[in-house]
């Protein structure tokens, strides 16, 4: 399987999917900043989704009408099977990875 | 509660960003602005505005999109084009790669003519500095311009004319030596100035301040280089040099090298204070009759030389004596003409050497020319080839019609092409022109860099050249092109000859002009080969010169010839005042049978016995100086041309009278050949060749002729120099390389006058190259049919020819009367020159029909060759 994923994708993919059914900018903004405590500007979460859409990762679809946005529609994400395959091995080389890490103590060693 | 972000910033986001994206992300950042504002609006607000221009990305902008008719229609001729280009691939090529090349020799022309015109343009003040000049009258000489100046002049200008801000005096002596501890450096890249003319002219002092007063006759402005060979460092202000033209001495400031646009490019400027000079240089100083020193003159703003023109009769007549005043008539020469307006000034004196041989607004607009010829050249292929394609489009064309399509369009279509192949070929130019820049900068004695050519100064001629070369291109054939579209051809898609008169026309007009470019360019180069190879009365390879620099190599002169002639290279060595091509002044007396006779002026050189050996210049009649010095001295030898002019039957033993500073009566001893002493510019001159001792001028260099292995023989005049001169070092030249000096600048110009027009017969050739390969197509059946019927090959290739032939000839019998009256004009200026003779003409048109010839050969010969079966079916 080959595909093209950032570091910063891979994290808004893993909260798209881990919102299921209701991500969208905000909340994803939100997530991820209370998440990594690292300053993050909602327009390099705009375009990660952008791109994660066009490669097929997720899927968008536009919400109901709500006050809280001054009458603007909502659009939400959902991640795609291809999408979900993507961070299972992701997940699964990073693990298979770390599995090779020699026990070694770094208690003496800071 | 003010709940709403920013309207302008919304309005920009609203702006900007696309469509589909726009509920998305103005949603978001709008939920956002709530939630910040809970805590504080304000600081929502800035954050709202932070993440609209954070916003800001490719991704989200929005697209023009190019739906509106005319960028169709653009669209359509773009694909029309390159589909085109590929079908017609050769004649698309050779349209580029003639406007390319024509493109890069035209940028290269231009880079220079503006580097020639803005030589010195860098000063500051540049539009108000001016040399003083000053204009000689008088009976025996006429009329003289000199940039020397009467001593005096720079400080009585200064003082007596309100309009001007200031003044300064610059002179020369030669060569020098600096010396700090063991390090000795000698050159000629000096000046020596008062210290206002750092008022005047820019230089960029890094340290110290050079206006500073000094103790002692000067003080020294060194550059970063020079202070670096000297001192190994450059914060040297305040420092002593221990040797130079006033012994130990200040060092007052550090300046940067002067710039490459710079006519003067001095390592050191001793900066005098007149008053604390030695009285008799004072005395010297304050002589209105001598001119020693070069005047600068800074004009106040607003003030023109007019003003000072205009009362500048009673000044003369307060300083100069009514006899001399009429030879101290004086203008002013601005420092903008210094480079392209000063051949008809003497140096008159001294004077500082210029870093940048003089040129001439002349040369400069024949060059322009040239490049304007090329172009044009150029764009007559594109207009010709084109026509010719435009035989070929007529299916397109009324394809165009039948849809709807106006006159107007198929014009602006053929624009709109035009513009392309432009734009592709200047692409390929500055490709060219960056790849060639290191030749371009040999060949051309330059000094700046490339990025010049991008510079906001230059662009200007970049967008001019493309606008004119498309108008210049696309108008012949648009006019041809719409005429065509008078009557729909759809089903007349066959080639007609139509337009094959104008056609060759042009290629007339093309051929011309290359024709003319060629026999220039060769008349050229060889009057110059001729000026260079011209027997000068001497032989002037295998000579080295050596300069006597001090008081010690004068005194030992003859200890240092015997040394010098000790090594078995050297042939010979000798001694005198000056030599032939000589880079400082010649001195002059007056000659004459009777004191009060008419005098003839004559050009004296102080010599020893062995100096007509050592030059090779042959004595005619009578005899060479004895080497006795007490006899010697009462004797001179003349050339033929002196003798001539004194109108001498008898020469050999008759008295003449030699007039200098001091007058003496001394006996011709000898007749010797003529020989040139300056450039082949001007005519052989009457010389005089005093002994050595003579009362009037001192011996100032010696002149080695060496048999072979000259790196040798150079190391061994130094070491012969230090041991009899220890205190200067050795200045050797090679005399054949200054002679070469009198030439450089002519030289670089031939060759560039001869690659342009080189290129210009290759663009030629292409055009000639795209027509014929047109031809050869159109007649493809025609060959099969004749070939069936029994033609040979080179029956086929005459067919082809014969045509272009004719229109040769025909470019050769226009070209060849305005070259011939156009060149021998130029020719006239020299004294000594070439004939205009037959050959040159038959040699430039073999040399274009070879060129021309051999690109299409191979094209005509293959369809000449071809299977008529083949050529049969084609179509």
């Amino acid at each position: 399987m080959e595909y093209q994923l950032g570091e910063f994708e891979e994290l808004v993919l893993l909260t798209v999917a881990a919102q299921h059914d209701e991500a969208y900018g905000v909340s994803i903004f939100e997530f991820l900043t209370a998440e990594t405590k690292k300053k993050i500007n909602i327009s390099a979460i705009h375009v990660a989704l952008k791109r994660l859409e066009k490669k097929g990762f997720v899927q968008s679809r536009e919400g109901g009408i709500t006050a809280e946005r001054g009458g603007r529609r909502k659009k939400f994400y959902i991640v795609t099977a291809f999408g979900k395959r993507v961070l299972d091995s992701q997940h699964s080389l990073r693990n298979s990875i770390y599995e090779k890490i020699p026990q070694i103590s770094f208690s003496g060693i800071q | 509660m003010n709940e709403q972000p920013p309207k302008w910033a919304l309005r920009l986001l609203r702006f900007y960003c696309r469509e589909e994206y726009l509920p998305e992300i103005e949603g978001d950042l709008y939920e956002l602005y709530l939630l910040r504002s809970k805590e504080s609006v304000k600081k929502a607000r800035i954050f709202f505005i932070w993440n609209v221009f954070r916003s800001f990305r490719w991704i989200n902008l929005k697209k023009t999109q190019l739906n509106n008719w005319t960028m169709n229609l653009l669209n359509n001729y773009t694909k029309i084009y390159f589909r085109r280009f590929r079908k017609e691939t050769v004649h698309s090529v050779v349209n580029i790669l003639g406007l390319g090349l024509g493109l890069c020799i035209l940028f290269f022309i231009l880079m220079f003519v503006y580097d020639e015109q803005n030589i010195d343009s860098y000063h500051t003040n540049a539009d108000r500095i001016y040399r003083v000049v000053e204009k000689s009258t008088t009976e025996e000489d006429g009329i003289h311009h000199y940039f020397c100046t009467s001593n005096p002049l720079g400080d009585a200008l200064k003082t007596d004319f309100p309009s001007i801000e200031e003044t300064a005096q610059m002179t020369y002596f030669g060569s020098h030596v600096l010396a700090k501890g063991d390090i000795r450096i000698a050159d000629r890249e000096w000046a020596l100035v008062t210290k206002n003319i750092f008022n005047i002219l820019d230089f960029d002092i890094v340290d110290g301040n050079p206006m500073k007063d000094v103790q002692g006759p000067a003080g020294l402005v060194l550059t970063e280089a020079a202070a670096q060979k000297l001192f190994g460092r450059t914060n040297v202000v305040g420092e002593v040099v221990d040797q130079s033209r006033f012994g130990s001495i200040e060092v007052l400031a550090v300046m940067k090298e002067m710039p490459g646009n710079s006519s003067y490019r001095f390592s050191e400027l001793y900066v005098m204070d007149k008053k604390q000079m030695h009285e008799d240089f004072q005395e010297f100083f304050a002589d209105w009759d001598t001119r020693f020193l070069q005047t600068w003159v800074l004009m106040k703003e607003g003030a023109s030389p007019e003003e000072v023109y205009a009362a500048k009769e009673p000044f003369l007549k307060k300083y100069y004596p009514d006899e001399i005043r009429s030879e101290h008539d004086f203008y002013f020469h601005p420092l903008s003409e210094l480079h392209l307006g000063s051949t008809h000034i003497e140096n008159g004196g001294p004077s500082a050497l210029l870093a940048i041989p003089l040129s001439d607004q002349q040369f400069v607009s024949m060059i322009l020319l040239m490049g304007f010829l090329v172009i044009f050249i150029a764009a007559l292929n594109y207009v010709n080839l084109s026509s010719v394609q435009a035989l070929k489009r007529t299916l397109e064309a009324s394809m165009r019609k039948i849809n709807g399509a106006s006159n107007k369009q198929l014009v602006g279509q053929l624009f709109f092409e035009t513009l392309l192949t432009v734009l592709i070929a200047y692409v390929l130019s500055l490709l060219l022109v960056v790849i060639l820049f290191p030749y371009f900068l040999e060949i051309a004695n330059k000094d700046f860099d490339v990025a010049f050519l991008f510079s906001g100064d230059f662009l200007i001629y970049h967008f001019a050249s493309i606008f004119i070369i498309w108008m210049v291109s696309a108008m012949l054939p648009a006019l041809y092109y719409s005429r065509l579209k008078r009557s729909l051809l759809v089903l007349k898609n066959a080639f007609s000859g139509k337009g094959d008169l104008l056609r060759k026309g042009l290629v007339g007009v093309q051929y011309a002009l290359s024709l003319f470019l060629i026999i220039g360019s060769m008349v050229i180069y060889r009057q110059m080969n001729f000026v260079q190879s011209k027997d000068l009365g001497f032989d002037k390879e295998n000579l080295i010169v050596l300069d006597i620099n001090s008081g010690a190599a004068r005194r030992n002169f003859k200890n240092i010839i015997e040394g010098i002639k000790e090594n078995p290279n050297v042939i010979n060595a000798s001694t005198s005042s000056r030599v032939p091509g000589e880079w400082k002044n010649l001195p002059s007396v007056r000659l004459g049978l009777n004191l009060t006779d008419e005098p003839v002026e004559v050009r004296q050189y102080g010599v020893d016995r062995n100096w007509l050996d050592t030059y090779q210049i042959g004595i005619s009649e009578g005899t060479n100086f004895t080497g006795n010095d007490q006899t010697d001295s009462l004797y001179v030898l003349v050339n033929k041309k002196a003798v001539e002019m004194l109108g001498l039957t008898d020469p050999i033993g008759q008295s003449i009278w030699v007039m200098g500073e001091d007058s003496a009566r001394l006996k011709i001893s000898g007749i010797i050949e003529d020989f040139h002493f300056e450039s082949l510019y001007e005519p052989v001159g009457p010389v005089v060749l005093s002994n050595w001792n003579n009362q009037i001028i001192s011996i100032d260099y010696f002149t080695i002729r060496y048999s072979q292995n000259p790196k040798q023989v150079v190391d061994h005049i130094e070491k012969v120099n230090a041991t009899f001169d220890p205190g200067t070092p050795a200045e050797i030249h090679f005399l054949d390389q200054q002679w070469e000096r009198f030439y450089s600048a002519e030289e670089s110009r031939s060759v560039i006058i001869l690659i342009a027009s080189i290129v210009s017969i290759i663009i030629s050739a292409f055009g000639l190259f795209g027509l014929i390969n047109f031809t050869a197509e159109r007649k493809t059946k025609e060959i099969g049919i004749r070939k069936v019927m029994g033609a040979s090959v080179p029956n086929i290739i005459n067919l082809i020819l014969r045509d272009y032939l004719i229109l040769l000839l025909i470019s050769l019998v226009v070209a060849a009367p305005m070259a011939y009256w156009l060149f021998g004009d130029w020719l006239s200026d020299f004294a000594y020159r070439i004939n205009l003779s037959a050959d040159i003409f038959i040699l430039a048109f073999v040399m274009v029909l070879i060129i021309s010839f051999s690109t299409v050969l191979s094209r005509i010969f293959r369809i000449a060759k071809a299977n008529p079966v083949n050529s049969i079916k084609y179509e």
